[in-house]
């Protein structure tokens, strides 16, 4: 389906995302993300498109635009044209890193290594 | 003249008043959800999901009511951390009903996410009780 506008949202979100530009926040499911954008927009981020009977997770990620009175404004999936399935995981990888604070931790992490790695030569 | 200095006063009096009793109200809706949010924590410590939907339900409608109520005269960081307590509560009923559902046990992980946003919930009550309380005694105190 062709939406530029979606496309184009998707896009600066995807940006501002990999620029840490977005405060996602985790939540009680480790799949789903949250942004409050302008305090009257939320963005969601779900990592699978849909649920199987048995609870399995299905398909890509799923990034939804929503409004204070939780009318979806905008659900951009692999069907826009434009966002390809690597984009979406991209996000959720990145989305993911912002929400636990991943950066930090693999900074404190690296900087052990080295500390580990300069001591043995 | 002196009359209209008097009811300047009066009517600016009765503007504090009414702001004093609101906000006293704003608190004590807020103390309530505190109560709520507690108690939601523990039922999913216990892994009682029924009823941890149950509260979850009644938690979200009273944060709604405050969204609502007060929205218009809720400080912007106070509305958007009320907003934030509404989704993280959204995904938290659809966890929960989920896992009541199938009676299912959670793992480990999911487990400490539930608690994660529990615990994020709360604080938000925290807090924002705790900024209404202040924003009372500055209001009683002028």
């Amino acid at each position: 389906m062709d939406d530029p506008k979606a496309l184009a949202l998707f896009n600066e979100i995807l940006r501002n995302t990999l620029a840490r530009k977005i405060a996602w926040q985790p939540t009680a499911d480790e799949d789903i993300f949250l942004a409050s954008m302008l305090g009257k927009f939320t963005l969601k981020l779900v990592g699978y498109t849909s649920l199987s009977n048995w609870g399995e997770h299905e398909g890509p990620p799923v990034l939804t635009l929503e409004d204070d009175r939780n009318n979806t404004l905008v659900e951009i999936n692999r069907d826009i044209a434009g966002v390809s399935v690597e984009d979406l995981q991209t996000l959720l990888v990145f989305a993911r890193r912002t929400a636990f604070n991943a950066d930090e931790k693999i900074d404190e992490l690296l900087g052990e290594l080295k500390k580990v790695d300069e001591g043995l030569r | 003249m002196v009359a209209a200095w008097f009811a300047k006063r009066a009517s600016t009096a009765a503007t504090e008043a009414r702001e004093a009793v609101l906000s006293n109200s704003l608190a004590e809706e807020i103390s309530l959800a505190l109560k709520l949010a507690a108690e939601v924590t523990n039922l999913v410590d216990l892994g009682k999901h029924d009823l941890a939907r149950l509260r979850s339900n009644d938690l979200h409608e009273r944060t709604l009511t405050i969204i609502v109520r007060w929205g218009r005269t809720l400080p912007a960081a106070s509305k958007e951390n009320f907003e934030k307590a509404r989704l993280q509560l959204e995904t938290l009923r659809a966890v929960v009903s989920r896992l009541g559902a199938n009676a299912a046990v959670p793992t480990q992980r999911q487990l400490s996410h539930m608690q994660a946003s529990c615990e994020k919930i709360r604080d938000i009550f925290v807090e924002e009780h705790a900024s209404a309380m202040r924003r009372n005694d500055e209001a009683k105190n002028g």
